[in-house]
């Protein structure tokens, strides 16, 4: 193997993990929602509110902190909207999400506005990538895994831990049974309400946390729709891995590497038509669903109120 | 909701009275309580307009008077009310049968790209007979692109929410490819479908206003889709496999069968709405030919709650919504995102009034919402 | 249930049709479409409304202008300029303005018909595929007049303003040629639209008058908004031996840039100067004033030296593209050959690029 591919491989492994990092906070964020029996169909527009006001916060204190202090906020609250909406009015759950993305889109472009016309003061602050010092220079490894900033990381070490918590801790237990059977759950004293309010804010933080990754590693500058429908995809990539947050990871990973691949691709200019290029990711997807994944099996009560008796 | 008022009761006093009026106008009753929703949004919404330094009374008229208020914004609300009807009864029906299809803005762009192929490249057919045929080649081009879906999840499991969502997307990418190429008209210098032969175009029925023949069509459609549903034995199949599969397999109904049918009613309505908006309003493709019809069907049906009456009220306030803001624009001079954030407002208040209705109906008629 | 839903159809469908009546009463719409020779629309049918034909007086009734844009006008390029310069006019000559943003094709028509009929004295469409909705309505509004940033002006009361759309990035292409290292240059747009093969091309020509051996890579985002992956794209093809960077992807110009400067790359940015982005490696921005076009029509209506019913392409000796302030990089050669190529153009020595196909396929 010559050089040249040896740095394509390099790069494309490289930008598969950057592009699936954005998929896979709003995946985990509407797999824990799901998993305790909520469909979390506002994650495109928490992302954009993350987003924005990871941007905002960044860009008006200079500190990327505050920023992702601020978006994590605002992707709480929608989150509490939408447990609220769902667990207590018991309504529509996807309707209040598309309703969600709608009142995201507008008010982060309506805010972005307020900050002035023009680009060039507008820089946010973003985070470094994290300095593995002498390791970093490693030839290959080097690029490929140890050139991201900490939320890449995270993202990571949050797949560990939600796996750990669901399948090896009482609470996890309990909380996979509120999305099981909440009538079960609730007679063995598990408080059903608690448990799908948490997961809900929980999965608004998530989702407000990729939308951040985007304004605050990858690019200093927030547009309107900046998210560009990553919060759709992620619920796919939820189906995809099977409810399990290490097939969620898998498909977040896939998505990221076809996504990528194409660019490659594209670079290598074989003269392909650029829209079949761009098919890539979905065909996969739909491929995947049927070669891999097979039959999947969702929460049981999942999208379904809880009325005590 | 409306079978309840054919049960007759016996002289009560005042308060079953009241239940009893209430009973049987559930209709009209949640209806109140959405437009109460609705202000309730334009109240929230006047203020931030306010804030922005805009005249709230002034942009609310706007919103009324353009999108009812003279003949030309009547006949622009209706004309965008066709294509949010077919989408949403594609996705009502789909989810009477069972089945998750978030899929009808793909479905709809490939009934308007068989709509283009038989509208602009087949010549000298009488009028009615052309629009008749590229209605149905939109039907079946939506047809087929919910049936990749749909076999997909009859034969092999897969599930269809990943697949009209990841068929969506490849709509608008085979789209994109087809005009830059296949179905483009070789003089154009912009990437563009050919344009459809007069003899294609649906009339317009309303003068001086762009509301065209697909209007009545689609109330047409809307009959007869609640007919098949609830009035034929596949309707009642479709309808049996969606309430609960396993159930519906013991009863000896052929879900495969039923499911098949469905999967192709669904498509074909979105597939049809894609016709009519290229027949009746935009004659050729281009880059965002839908623009969003397909996502806002999915609010439609629920909203509508998946009934007749309710889905037509549920497109037309879309279409108020979509048009009423433009002229909240060109009047009042109320910036963009502002009117997302009001839609988004209205959506979400609607669909949680649902709560109160719930409620309501659970006292007055003791049963389950 | 049915037969009460049909019954509501019906009730839904008469109120319709009833509901015509009165609102054929409804001032807007009505002078102008009375009086059009409507091609499409069948409106001359209608009797027009008697009005009472009044000499208005030639006051100081404030100019009406309005403008479509089909992308928020906070896009950073084509569409805010357009924006700024109207506001611009507004202040300047006391005009009355309206505009819609995000205005998709479905409802361009209708839009362009309503503020015609709300009299407004000049509609303006900041897109080039508005060029046939305008052609198709202005016809229909002879007493209005409709501008568009297109190419083609089919009726007398239109006027169809654009760029060439390549002579500044032909510009860019003698930078990019002279300043390439590896002979390789990328190229990011949304997609392979005629402006963008014309683009790439005039690049092309621009560098090959300085370096027979470069080479274009061109790449496409798909999104007017993603600007993380117009990021991704870049550096695609950094790392593959891209080292000069041309941006003009909507937002994702902003992205394509920063790609640059996190791999310490030169770039050339579009639109509006980009320099403030990296300011030590953007070398220069092909400025494309897109601003201007709405101020050739707005002042030529007021100065009454436009003409209508003509396609205005405006380049680089119209000053409507131009090169942005180079930065330190840029050695004397560089900026005199630019400026050589600079009169090459305005003299029409350098032919127009072609935007179908790729020159060196």
């Amino acid at each position: 193997m010559d050089a040249a591919w040896m740095t394509t491989i390099v790069t494309w492994l490289t930008m598969s993990i950057r592009m699936s990092i954005p998929l896979l906070f709003p995946s985990l964020g509407g797999l824990i929602s799901q998993k305790a029996g909520v469909y979390n169909f506002g994650l495109e527009g928490m992302m954009l509110c993350g987003a924005y006001f990871g941007y905002f916060g960044s860009y008006i204190t200079g500190n990327p902190w505050i920023g992702l202090l601020l978006g994590v906020v605002s992707g709480g609250l929608l989150g509490l909207l939408l447990a609220f909406t769902s667990i207590h009015l018991r309504v529509s759950q996807l309707v209040t999400g598309l309703g969600i993305g709608v009142f995201s889109l507008g008010i982060t472009g309506y805010l972005y506005r307020l900050i002035g016309i023009g680009t060039a003061t507008t820089a946010a602050t973003l985070f470094t990538s994290v300095d593995f010092g002498r390791l970093g220079s490693l030839p290959v490894i080097g690029e490929i895994f140890l050139s991201h900033s900490w939320m890449v990381y995270a993202g990571f070490v949050l797949v560990i831990l939600i796996a750990w918590f669901f399948f090896h801790t009482t609470p996890g237990l309990n909380f996979r049974a509120v999305g099981e059977n909440p009538q079960v759950a609730d007679t063995a004293g598990v408080n059903v309400v608690t448990n799908r309010y948490l997961a809900v804010v929980v999965s608004g933080i998530l989702a407000s946390l990729g939308g951040a990754f985007l304004t605050l590693t990858q690019t200093a500058y927030f547009t309107e729709n900046i998210s560009a429908g990553r919060g759709w995809i992620a619920i796919s990539a939820i189906v995809l891995g099977k409810f399990n947050p290490w097939g969620v990871l898998l498909a977040c990973l896939l998505f990221g590497a076809a996504d990528a691949a194409q660019m490659q691709i594209q670079v290598m200019n074989l003269g392909i038509p650029y829209q079949f290029l761009l098919m890539t990711p979905y065909i996969l997807a739909m491929l995947a669903m049927v070669g891999f994944v097979g039959k999947v099996r969702s929460p049981a009560a999942m999208g379904k109120p809880y009325i005590k008796h | 909701m409306s079978e309840l008022s054919t049960t007759s009761n016996p002289p009560s006093p005042i308060k079953e009275r009241i239940i009893l009026f209430a009973r049987n106008n559930m209709g009209l009753i949640s209806t109140l309580i959405s437009t109460l929703a609705i202000g309730l949004a334009l109240l929230i919404g006047g203020i931030l307009i306010a804030f922005a330094g805009i005249d709230p009374f002034d942009a609310i008229t706007y919103l009324v008077k353009g999108s009812f208020g003279n003949r030309y914004g009547f006949g622009e609300t209706l004309t965008r009310f066709v294509p949010l009807l077919f989408c949403s009864l594609s996705f009502a029906i789909a989810h009477k049968s069972g089945f998750f299809n978030v899929g009808a803005e793909g479905q709809l762009l490939m009934g308007a790209v068989g709509a283009v192929l038989v509208g602009a490249y087949i010549d000298g057919l009488h009028p009615i007979l052309h629009v008749f045929l590229c209605i149905v080649a939109g039907i079946i081009f939506g047809a087929i692109w919910a049936g990749i879906a749909g076999f997909l999840k009859i034969f092999l499991g897969s599930d269809e929410l990943i697949n009209t969502m990841m068929l969506n997307y490849v709509a608008i990418l085979l789209v994109d490819y087809l005009i830059h190429g296949p179905i483009k008209p070789p003089e154009s210098y912009l990437y563009v479908s050919a344009t459809i032969l007069p003899s294609a175009k649906l009339p317009i029925i309303l003068s001086k206003s762009p509301l065209h023949l697909g209007f009545i069509i689609s109330l047409l459609v809307t009959a007869a889709v609640f007919y098949l549903i609830y009035r034929t034995p596949i309707g009642y199949q479709m309808r049996a496999v969606g309430a609960n599969r396993r159930a519906a397999s013991y009863a000896g109904i052929n879900i495969v069968w039923a499911t098949i049918v469905a999967l192709l009613t669904t498509g074909g309505l979105a597939g049809m709405g894609g016709a009519m908006e290229l027949m009746g309003t935009q004659f050729k493709i281009v880059n965002g030919f839908s623009a969003g019809y397909g996502y806002d069907g999915i609010g439609v049906a629920v909203m509508g709650r998946y009934n007749p009456i309710g889905i037509l009220l549920a497109a037309l306030l879309f279409a108020v919504i979509r048009v009423g803001m433009g002229a909240m624009q060109r009047g009042a001079g109320v910036p963009f995102p502002l009117l997302n954030v009001i839609q988004g407002l209205i959506i979400v208040f609607v669909i949680a009034s649902g709560y109160l209705t719930n409620k309501l109906s659970e006292t007055v008629i003791g049963g389950r919402a | 249930m049915k037969k009460f839903s049909v019954l509501m159809m019906f009730v839904l469908l008469v109120g319709t049709l009833a509901a015509c009546a009165p609102a054929a009463e409804a001032p807007v719409a009505e002078k102008p479409a009375a009086e059009a020779p409507a091609a499409e629309v069948p409106a001359a049918e209608e009797p027009a409304v008697e009005e009472p034909v009044v000499e208005e007086p030639v006051a100081e009734k404030p100019l009406r202008v309005a403008m479509i844009f089909n992308t928020t006008i906070k896009d950073g390029g084509y569409a805010q300029a357009g924006y700024e310069s109207l506001m611009a006019l507004k202040e300047k000559y006391n005009l009355e303005v309206s505009i819609q943003e995000s205005v998709g094709d479905a409802t361009v028509k209708d839009v362009l018909r309503s503020y015609a009929a709300d009299d407004y004295d000049l509609v303006y469409a900041h897109e080039l595929y508005f060029t046939d909705a305008v052609n198709e309505v202005a016809p229909e509004f002879p007493d209005v007049k409709f501008g568009v940033t297109g190419y083609m002006a089919g009726s007398p009361n239109v006027v169809a303003l654009d760029a060439t759309n390549w002579q500044g990035v032909y510009l860019a292409g003698v930078v990019a040629g002279m300043l390439t290292e590896t002979n390789k240059i990328a190229m990011v747009t949304v997609s392979q639209s005629p402006i963008a093969l014309k683009m790439v091309n005039a690049m092309y020509m621009g560098a090959m008058t300085q370096n027979p051996d470069v080479e274009i890579l061109h790449l496409f985002t798909g999104s007017f908004d993603d600007v993380v992956k117009a990021k991704e794209m870049a550096t695609a093809a950094i790392k593959d031996g891209a080292d000069i960077v041309y941006g003009n992807a909507g937002m994702g110009t902003v992205g394509a840039i920063e790609a640059a400067k996190e791999n310490n790359t030169f770039a050339i940015g579009s639109s509006v100067d980009r320099n403030s982005l990296a300011p030590e490696l953007v070398l220069t921005s092909n400025i494309l004033d897109s601003g201007r076009y709405i101020t050739i029509a707005v002042e030529g209506m007021i100065n009454g030296d436009l003409e209508w019913g003509k396609v205005y392409v405006l380049g680089v000796k119209e000053g409507v593209e131009f090169l942005a302030p180079y930065n330190g990089a840029v050695p004397q050669e560089v900026k005199d050959a630019v400026e050589k190529a600079t009169q090459d153009m305005i003299d029409g020595k350098v032919e127009t690029p072609p935007s179908d196909k790729y020159m060196w396929e």
